[in-house]
């Protein structure tokens, strides 16, 4: 039989990895967008090659979408490893709605010293509105899908953007 | 002066003034007496010697089992940060140098690549600092629950020792 204190380690060293493995992953999308020549990386390069303003925005673009990415690797490693397990599941996603926020905490930090208008408002209203869901106590399924959104909504924010300044 | 030496002198005083009460020659005398002492004081140091390689044999037994027992947390909080250190190295020694060799490949400008490599540098190495945090986390955890354990065990040590320890000192003999 197993004794509690083998499982909670168990369950420590899982929820650990776990949390490992998905930063992981999400870095390894950083690097196959550029050797794989993602056109969020590419197209920007050359369409603003002489729009310093604009290329600038593409970049804190691509990486804003690329840390709200988090989110998505999260929910669906969860749903493939702790599906059934409700108590671990809402114990990892709390783990993990923590590393989100310190990711996001880590850009805005970078982005507030050079004052970038658009993502740095976006950051920090992802910042409040994460704040707000940890402090709850209780990352819900459905407060789970509404972070799945910002990885949209971040987008199109800032494809609206460019529309406004290419106009 | 040691226990053991204390009670080498009361022992040779008593057997002195005994051996005296006998008549024994001079010669005769320091040479009982210096065998007597000797042979008891040896007695007693193994006795004292005994009793501290028995602390020392119990601690370390105690101590080998904690390591077994946390066996695989050890492992596995040194197998995350290896993980994370080699990473690390790759990134900078190998990845790096193919993001660039891309960039340049595909003719994008010098200053627009820079400032991409710049970001992806960034935001790479803080995402590989938040995991490296999580890993050493993860050894604090467990060097605080050994310091814990091993603290417990010392007292435990120390209690399973004490009663066997003599009851006489030298002091008590003398009286």
């Amino acid at each position: 039989m197993m004794l509690a204190s083998e499982f909670s380690h168990d369950f420590e060293r899982k929820s650990v990895l776990f949390c490992l493995e998905t930063l992981k992953e999400l870095r390894s999308y950083l690097i196959q967008d550029f050797l794989q020549k993602s056109r969020e990386i590419y197209l920007p390069s050359f369409k603003f090659e002489r729009n310093e303003y604009l290329l600038e925005q593409s970049i804190n673009k691509y990486f804003l979408v690329w840390s709200s990415r988090y989110w998505l690797i999260v929910e669906s490693a969860i749903q493939r490893e702790f599906s059934n397990l409700d108590q671990e599941k809402r114990q990892v996603q709390d783990q993990c709605a923590h590393i989100f926020l310190k990711l996001l905490e880590n850009m805005s930090e970078e982005m507030s010293n050079r004052s970038l208008g658009l993502a740095h408002e976006i950051l920090e209203k992802n910042i409040q509105f994460l704040t707000k869901l940890i402090a709850t106590g209780d990352i819900s399924n459905k407060t789970y899908d509404e972070l799945s959104y910002l990885h949209h909504r971040d987008k199109a924010l800032f494809e609206r953007e460019f529309d406004k300044l290419k106009a | 002066m040691n226990p053991s030496e204390e009670l080498k002198k009361v022992l040779e005083s008593q057997l002195s003034t005994t051996l005296d009460q006998l008549k024994v020659d001079e010669a005769g005398k320091s040479t009982l007496v210096s065998a007597i002492a000797n042979t008891v004081q040896v007695a007693i140091s193994d006795t004292n010697l005994k009793i501290q390689l028995q602390t020392i044999f119990e601690y370390e037994q105690h101590y080998l089992e904690l390591i077994k027992a946390y066996k695989e947390e050890i492992k596995f909080a040194n197998t995350v940060q290896e993980d994370v250190r080699r990473e690390r190295s790759q990134f900078f020694t190998q990845t790096l140098k193919e993001v660039i060799a891309t960039l340049n490949s595909e003719q994008v400008d010098s200053t627009t690549a820079s400032k991409w490599i710049y970001e992806l540098v960034e935001s790479y190495t803080k995402s590989l600092d938040l995991s490296s945090d999580l890993a050493k986390t993860q050894v604090v955890d467990l060097l605080g629950k050994l310091k814990e354990k091993s603290k417990r065990d010392i007292n435990t040590v120390q209690k399973t020792i004490e009663p066997s320890e003599p009851t006489n000192t030298p002091n008590d003999v003398s009286k």
